[in-house]
């Protein structure tokens, strides 16, 4: 069963382990899920959400070769297969927006052209996008990322772009509330605050002094800046929404505050800043001296408004820009600008600015007035001084200070003075007992936004003093909010302080390859045609223009919570305010498995990684060569091939590296690179691949053979390693490098993939940190014991496996894992056996087919293509079919239990559900069968979703002639099926374990400890294996014989039965109950087993005649140099040669490399060295792959061991005993003799002598290294194809200690599972004999792997083949093999096939 | 509730691990960093010496 | 084979119409292996990938359970093409049966090439549950050749045998 299935398993994706408090068997941990926005109960992994997202940001999992939306999965397999979306916080547009407004959602939906979709997004936050659009100060320009690459958004251009385009839709009608709020004032403030109570059902009123609606926007902004038009649309617009504006009626005038409050639950006054500010010199009062409002409100309404010759406005505002571009269009002759600060202090918009000067303005910087000069009351000139900037003051902007004595006159006939406006509210204080701020504005609190009176409300300029249009908008939207809450009664405050959530700055994604771009310009009216008339000067984007420019948004938040995922998202999963969860859970233990990451090849700069095109690391090349990967399966090359390609591959980058300290050999590397090359030749048959490496490590089972193959194909190796990468120019990389004699070269490349070191996964310090176990010096966890407790953490009851200790292939971590399985198992409470099934009256289904056919829409997944209906319709006329009917989702539960009530209904006795593919829901749709008393196999599913409408989209009629088929065929094949039983065998829960070597007894003390009872059989004498011999093992050093004398002891304490000195003599049965009899000391006994383990072993290869052995006494095998070692019998030894790969990696019967030895040999040479021996190591490559195994080589080295290569048999000369050995060296090009005291052969390791026996006896097959055959080299490592007989330690091939070891504990583990329950189920689909038929020729037992089949002999004394259920496996290759027909596969039988057939062709 | 085990990491050890301490009857509750199950070895495209696809 | 053929004549009235070569609409079966192909094809649907509606899917445990018999039949009741689709050798879920579909698929093709039907009418392929593009394109290119063939005559022949035998 799947992960993602099992119901004993919780899975917690997308989640942290942030706590673990206790001890085992009582561990505490709290686990933090972190939010999806979707929800998983509800989403069905349809796939629709990411067709509509508008954000393509880089897909991790392709390695950040491809984009991919913001809601996603990362591969259509994924387990759970439900979508999440990536938010990384609040874009800095949007969090520098006081209102809020979310910039980058409508960027998003422009750049897909949804213009009418980016109005309303905007409009949520933002009842003026006409006005924003092209007066905001926009002050998300300022922080928008993009700046840091060439230039910001023009974000606000974009916002008048949607709002230039805007459909009318009909108005929108939220539903009602009928409390009144009263709004005073129809300024921005006022009307947003009305705007957003009525987006919450409110219908308020607007109270206006003046007779139109707009405040400032539509009495003092000039008409070429914001058209009457353009805020007419956002006037319509909140009008629209049920905001009754009533004008020409004035507080304090027609009515009073207490006025509003009799008749309204709630206020809001937003009356802003009337009176304007004067700056208090001499000759303000002289006539031609105008304030800003008041000039430009008279102008707005009047072309005709005199204006002088010579006009001089003063300030540095938007105001001011306005004041003096409208005076020049009034027929001021010079019109200028008179600004305390220097330009870089001006809070008028940068381009506002840029205009003015367009026309001819001038702008007279760090000059105040200090008089204005006049005669006869009028105005002629200004006196002013020249300023200079001193310190920031609290505004930020430096200070303006005085030059003492730089006055001096300006001649001019009007003055404007833009310098502010303030609020006047002081009426109020005084009639209704406001209370104000010492600067005449109203108190409110700061996040409610509430006067001292409650449930009035102020915002806008009346309270902050003037301000932007955008605050003012975030006054009302704030004051709405509060107003809400005022009204339901619940707290004001709760929950209301903005969340500093801003994206992080490393969070934020700038492609590597970005391109500069500038910002696009906005098209303007032509200068001279702008200052002679009142047009609006900037003339709006193009849709064109529109889009260039939203494409330039970084996306910088993920999620640009543009909300179309909810629209089509059917089940309606998405919530995007989701939070993370917190969880508690009990353990009794936990199991680390973090992985790998790799390191980053950058870190090797030498290598030109993402400096030069086409350099990829090893997991980049598996995405590439994927064919669901971002280039299809081809190399994206970018240029054309003038010859075949040129690929490299460098090993070892990063690895066995002190440079970057990373002590160790990454394991999987040499393998990957080998794969990688011949999947390479598959694409590329002709190209030319060159590996550099130090040593091919192929250390594994097959790896050498593997290896061989590529050399095979013509993967050319060179030892030696690349010095750097460097690129041509036009596309060439040229490796230089230094190969093994010492001569530099250099070859040039297309690609080159760089074989990156695996370094311990990010956050696996944290992780120890929370679970209190320790990590060694190379970053991975710690096993308490290396070798001899590989799957132990250095904490009680916290296992540690895969490459979570250190890097590792599938095929270990998979053993590793189960073996932590069983030890993990150890702290649990009893194991929950399945539950009795309570007896259910079965239905009778022995009459003529009564056949209910229900059709799923799936969504609009399969609706949208199929015409459902039609198809429902078309069952209902199919043969034997009493009832159709369809359903939106037939895998929801209420369908499921409609489905259960129309079984019942109709009295059906065959189901067909035409859906999705059955591997999704096929058990649940047969559970609501078996829960209702129908079997379970008389129902099928058509599947019209994944392999019709998924795969047909632009053809739906030609679809949904396909599903109308496929139901007519599942309908045909259903009419056909027929009951079928889960059978049970009984379990013997006793296991026998054959060897009594390292494995044997770890793997029966394992199960011992899960309770089970476990007899070791072993043929020797004593037990103890291969490693008993050893004087020690590395790294503790302990001796093998006192490692193997405990571990039997524990063997035997825990109760384990050793029989040693015991033949086998024959094995019979099958899963559950074997019979294992056996010959101990002439008497003869039989034992009934529920599983057997082989852990037989492997012998030494013997090397006979073979480098002089035999011939001179001072040639030993390692082995023999071991019990030398032991017995002490080395003093007279001064110098020693080791030959390594004796018997391995040959023709000699053992092609596979034998992994333990180069690491043995190491530990000996060690041993000597430290004693004053010369030792050298003759080598065919140096594979040390195990944990601290590198450190080991190196210890050596640095002891001055030798390691030199050699290949052939070497000449080893000597008067009766060999005295020196001579080979020939291609480091020198010359032969190197080397004086020795004893030579010492590292033998392979080859299957042992009795293996042959065994396989036959235990019908275990064994592969072309004659060494037992797993289940499945990487997924089945310690399984065989027998069901109930299990393989670990050198049995199946060459292991190191630690690796037999977590194998032993897999395999305990497999066990444990398998006899953990009282019975066994047998899937009912299996082959079955017509023995009338059979001629017993017995080829469908000779196709048969399971050996499932044997022939019998019949009554009339021939044979038949008869199917044992335990063993088949339901393939029906034996039914392909029969002559006769005799032989059947259950529920695929031949004629429900054939019905299939003939459905399909009746059409 | 009985007691069970937690698997930290969804990679293919942490599943395997899963698998197995259920499959013999224990509950088990498995923690992923990411958003689903398979780590790197679902980023491989084929598996030597079989050249087996994952997936 | 008599009484099958038998069967096919009754039937053939109904289909003439797709029997002219225009507009010719291939028929095609496929038959998947539960654990590679049939899940490649669904991954196929997952991943959105658009091929021809000609190709019927029919669902086995192993290819190697594909008798001779069952492609005969396919061919006899009309089929312009048949596909047998299962897992690479090394990826078999049985471990040999892949490599049995290939052994039977060799008798299967003696037989068709017995019949005359042209031999690229029939069509074994390895797809892993991992390729659904490849199970996409193999769809797509077994879909044109077949089209290009045109429609299968075998189906009328064997009607015209049997209805001979039944004139006798």
């Amino acid at each position: 069963m799947d992960v993602g299935r099992h119901p004993n398993i919780e899975i917690f994706a997308n989640s942290e382990v942030v706590g673990v408090e206790g001890e085992a068997p009582d561990f505490k941990v709290k686990v933090r899920r972190k939010s999806t926005f979707v929800d998983w109960n509800k989403c069905t992994g349809c796939g629709e959400c990411p067709t509509v997202c508008p954000v393509h940001i880089k897909d991790e999992f392709q390695l950040a070769l491809s984009k991919r939306a913001a809601i996603y999965r990362q591969y259509p397999q994924a387990v759970p297969n439900k979508f999440l979306i990536e938010k990384k916080g609040s874009p800095p547009c949007r969090y520098s927006c006081p209102a809020g407004v979310n910039a980058q959602g409508y960027i998003a939906l422009i750049s897909q052209g949804k213009y009418q979709e980016a109005l309303e997004l905007e409009r949520r936050d933002n009842p003026f996008p006409a006005v924003c659009g092209r007066v905001c100060t926009h002050p998300c320009e300022s922080d928008c990322k993009r700046r840091d690459v060439d230039e910001p958004l023009a974000i606000a251009q974009l916002k008048r772009f949607i709002s230039d385009h805007e459909q009318k839709t009909p108005p929108p009608s939220p539903e009602l509330n009928k409390e009144k709020v009263a709004v005073v004032g129809a300024g921005p403030a006022g009307l947003s605050a009305a705007y957003f109570l009525a987006r919450r059902g409110y219908r308020p009123t607007v109270f206006e002094a003046t007779d139109h609606p707009g405040g400032l926007l539509y009495w003092a902004i000039p008409r070429f800046r914001l058209p009457e038009a353009a805020l007419q649309r956002d006037l319509d617009y909140i009008e629209s929404w049920g905001v009754e504006i009533k004008t020409n009626t004035a507080l304090g005038k027609d009515f009073s505050i207490k006025d509003l409050q009799q008749e309204h639950k709630a206020v809001f006054l937003g009356l802003g800043a009337a009176k304007e500010k004067q700056m208090g010199i001499e000759g303000e009062d002289l006539q031609g001296v105008t304030m800003c409002v008041e000039f430009l409100n008279k102008a707005v309404h009047n072309p005709q408004t005199p204006v002088g010759k010579k006009v001089a406005v003063v300030g540095g505002g938007n105001s001011a820009i306005d004041a003096v571009r409208t005076a020049l269009r009034l027929g001021a002759e010079q019109a200028f600008i008179v600004y305390r600060r220097s330009r870089q202090e001006m809070p008028a918009n940068e381009e506002e600015i840029v205009e003015a000067e367009k026309e001819g303005i001038t702008i007279h910087y760090l000059t105040n007035p200090t008089k204005i000069l006049g005669k006869d009351g009028k105005v002629t000139g200004m006196e002013c001084i020249k300023m200079k900037l001193g310190e920031p003051d609290a505004s930020g902007r430096r200070r303006p200070i005085p030059i003492e004595g730089s006055e001096f006159t300006m001649d001019l006939d009007m003055v404007i003075m833009a310098i502010g406006q303030a609020a006047d509210i002081s009426f109020l204080a005084k009639e209704e007992n406001f209370e104000l701020t010492r600067w005449g504005t109203f108190a409110v609190d700061p996040d409610t936004l509430q006067t001292s009176i409650p449930g009035i409300f102020a915002g806008g300029d009346a309270v902050t003093g003037p301000a932007t249009v955008i605050e003012a908008i975030a006054a009302g939207k704030e004051a709405a909010e509060s107003i809400d809450r005022f009204i339901r009664g619940v707290d004001l405050k709760e929950n209301r302080k903005k969340k500093d959530d801003r994206v992080k700055d490393e969070d934020i994604e700038i492609p590597e390859d970005i391109r500069a771009e500038k910002r696009t310009a906005m098209p303007m009216l032509d200068v001279d045609k702008a200052k002679n008339s009142y047009e609006e000067v900037a003339q709006g984007f193009s849709e064109e223009q529109a889009k260039k420019e939203s494409n330039r948004c970084l996306s910088c938040a993920g999620c640009s919570e543009c909300m179309e995922c909810v629209k089509v998202c059917e089940p309606n999963a998405i919530v995007h305010d989701m939070t993370d969860e917190f969880v508690d859970l009990d353990v009794g233990s936990i199991i680390v498995t973090t992985g790998v990451d790799y390191l980053d090849p950058k870190e090797a700069s030498e290598y030109g990684y993402k400096r030069f095109k086409n350099i990829y690391t090893s997991f980049e090349i598996e995405r590439l060569m994927s064919e669901d990967g971002p280039s299809s399966g081809e190399l994206p090359l970018g240029k054309e091939l003038q010859e075949p390609l040129r690929f490299a591959f460098i090993q070892c980058v990063g690895s066995r590296n002190m440079r970057h300290d990373i002590n160790y050999c990454s394991r999987i590397c040499c393998m990957n690179t080998i794969k990688d090359s011949l999947v390479l030749k598959e694409h590329y048959p002709d190209a030319r691949i060159v590996v550099f490496y130090i040593d091919i490590r192929a250390f594994g089972k097959g790896f050498e053979e593997f290896y061989n193959r590529s050399l095979e194909k013509g993967v050319e190796y060179v030892k030696g390693k690349p010095s750097k990468v460097i690129d041509d120019g036009q596309g060439n990389l040229i490796i230089h490098y230094e190969d093994e004699k010492g001569h530099s070269g250099k070859m040039t490349f297309d690609a080159v993939c760089l074989s990156s070191a695996l370094i311990p996964s990010k956050g696996c310090g944290e992780l120890a940190g929370v679970l209190d176990i320790e990590i060694d010096d190379d970053g991975f966890f710690k096993n308490s014991e290396p070798a001899i407790m590989p799957l132990e953490s250095t904490k009680k009851g916290i296992l540690v496996c895969g490459c979570a200790t250190g890097p590792k292939d599938i095929t270990d971590s998979i053993a590793e894992a189960s073996g932590a399985a069983v030890k993990a198992a150890c702290f649990l409470e009893g194991h929950e056996l399945p539950i009795e099934e309570k007896e259910i009256e079965q239905i009778d289904v022995s009459g003529p087919p009564r056949v209910g056919v229900f059709v799923c829409h799936c969504g609009p997944n399969i609706s949208k293509v199929v015409d459902v209906k039609g198809v429902v319709e078309y069952a209902k006329m199919l043969p034997d079919v009493v009832f159709a009917e369809d359903y939106t989702f037939a895998c929801s539960e209420t369908a499921q239990h409609q489905i259960q009530e129309r079984i019942a209904e109709h009295r059906l006795n065959r189901v067909v559900v035409a859906a999705c593919t059955p591997k999704t829901h096929e058990m649940s749709f047969q559970d609501s069968l078996t829960a209702v008393g129908l079997n379970p196999y008389l129902f099928d599913i058509a599947n019209i979703r994944n392999q019709c409408s998924w795969v047909h989209q632009k053809e739906p009629v030609k679809a949904t002639d396909k599903a109308k088929e496929l139901v007519r065929m599942s309908v045909a094949r259903v009419r056909k099926l027929a009951p079928l039983f889960m059978k049970e065998l009984s379990v013997n829960r006793d296991v026998a374990i054959i060897g009594a070597g390292i494995t044997g007894l770890r793997c029966g003390i394992d199960l011992l400890q899960r309770g089970f009872s476990v007899k070791v059989i072993e043929k020797l004498p004593v037990p103890g294996g291969l490693v008993s011999h050893l004087s020690s093992i590395y790294p503790s050093f302990r001796k093998g014989k006192d490692i193997m004398e405990k571990l039997t002891a524990e063997f035997t304490k825990a109760g384990g039965e050793l029989l040693t000195s015991t033949e086998l003599l024959d094995v019979t049965g099958y899963v559950g109950n074997f019979q294992v009899k056996v010959k101990r000391e002439a008497k003869e006994n039989e034992y009934t087993v529920g599983a057997i383990v082989l852990a037989t072993g492997s012998a030494l290869y013997d090397p006979k005649k073979c480098f002089g052995y035999g011939k001179f006494p001072n040639i030993v095998t390692n082995m023999e140099l071991e019990q030398k070692i032991l017995s002490g019998d080395i003093d007279n030894i001064r110098s020693v040669a080791f030959f390594q790969c004796v018997g391995s990696r040959g023709d000699d019967g053992n092609p596979g490399c034998s992994r333990y030895c180069c690491q043995a040999a190491i530990k000996e040479a060690i041993y000597l060295r430290e004693r004053g021996i010369d030792v050298a190591i003759l080598n065919r490559g140096v594979r040390v792959y195990s944990k601290g195994a590198e450190r080991m080589y190196r210890k050596a080295r640095e002891l001055g061991v030798l390691f030199l290569p050699y290949e052939g048999e070497p000449a080893i000369t000597g008067k009766g005993r060999a005295e020196a050995v001579t080979i020939p060296s291609s480091d020198i090009d010359a032969d190197i003799t080397i004086p020795v005291d004893l030579v010492v052969l590292s033998v392979g390791m080859v299957p042992a002598a009795d293996s042959a026996h065994l396989s036959e006896l235990f019908k275990v097959p064994r592969g072309p290294d004659k060494f037992f055959l797993e289940r499945h080299s990487k997924f089945g490592p310690v399984e065989t194809t027998v069901e109930g007989v299990f393989l670990c330690g050198c049995c199946q091939f060459p292991q190191d200690i630690g690796d037999s070891i977590s194998q032993a504990s897999a395999v305990a583990s497999k066990v444990a599972a398998l006899l953990s329950r009282d019975k066994i189920t047998l899937a009912p689909i299996t082959s079955t004999v017509i023995e009338e038929y059979c001629r017993g020729c017995g080829r469908c037992a000779e196709v048969c792997e399971f050996r499932a089949i044997e022939l019998v002999e019949k009554e009339d004394g021939g044979f038949a083949a008869r199917v044992n259920e335990a063993l088949c496996k339901g393939c029906g290759t034996c039914v392909a093999a029969c002559p006769t027909g005799a032989i059947d596969l259950k529920h695929f039988r031949s004629e429900q096939i054939e019905a299939q057939l003939e459905a399909l062709f009746e059409g | 509730m009985p007691k069970g085990a937690l698997v930290i990491g969804g990679g293919v050890a942490g599943v395997q691990s899963a698998l197995d301490l259920a499959n013999a009857g224990f509950k088990v509750y498995l923690v992923e960093r990411g958003p689903c199950l398979g780590g790197r070895t679902s980023q491989i495209h084929k598996i030597f010496t079989s050249m087996d696809c994952t997936g | 084979m008599k009484q099958a053929a038998k069967k096919t004549k009754k039937r053939s009235g109904r289909s003439t119409t797709r029997r002219s070569s225009k507009g010719f609409e291939p028929k095609i079966v496929a038959f998947c292996c539960n654990w590679c192909s049939y899940p490649a094809a669904d991954g196929a649907g997952v991943s959105r990938l658009q091929y021809p509606t000609n190709i019927k899917i029919v669902r086995v445990m192993c290819g190697g359970r594909v008798t001779p018999s069952f492609v005969l039949k396919a061919f006899e009741l009309g089929a312009d093409g048949v596909l047998v689709a299962t897992c690479h050798f090394e990826d078999c879920h049985y471990m040999f049966g892949a490599r049995k579909a290939a052994d039977v698929h060799k008798v299967t093709e003696k037989l068709t090439e017995m019949l005359g039907i042209e031999k690229e009418r029939l069509k074994l392929d390895w797809i892993s549950s991992a390729e659904a593009t490849k199970f996409a394109r193999v769809a797509q290119e077994f879909t044109d050749t077949i089209r290009r063939l045109g429609p299968s005559s075998i189906k009328k022949r064997l009607g015209a045998i049997s209805e001979a035998i039944e004139n006798e």
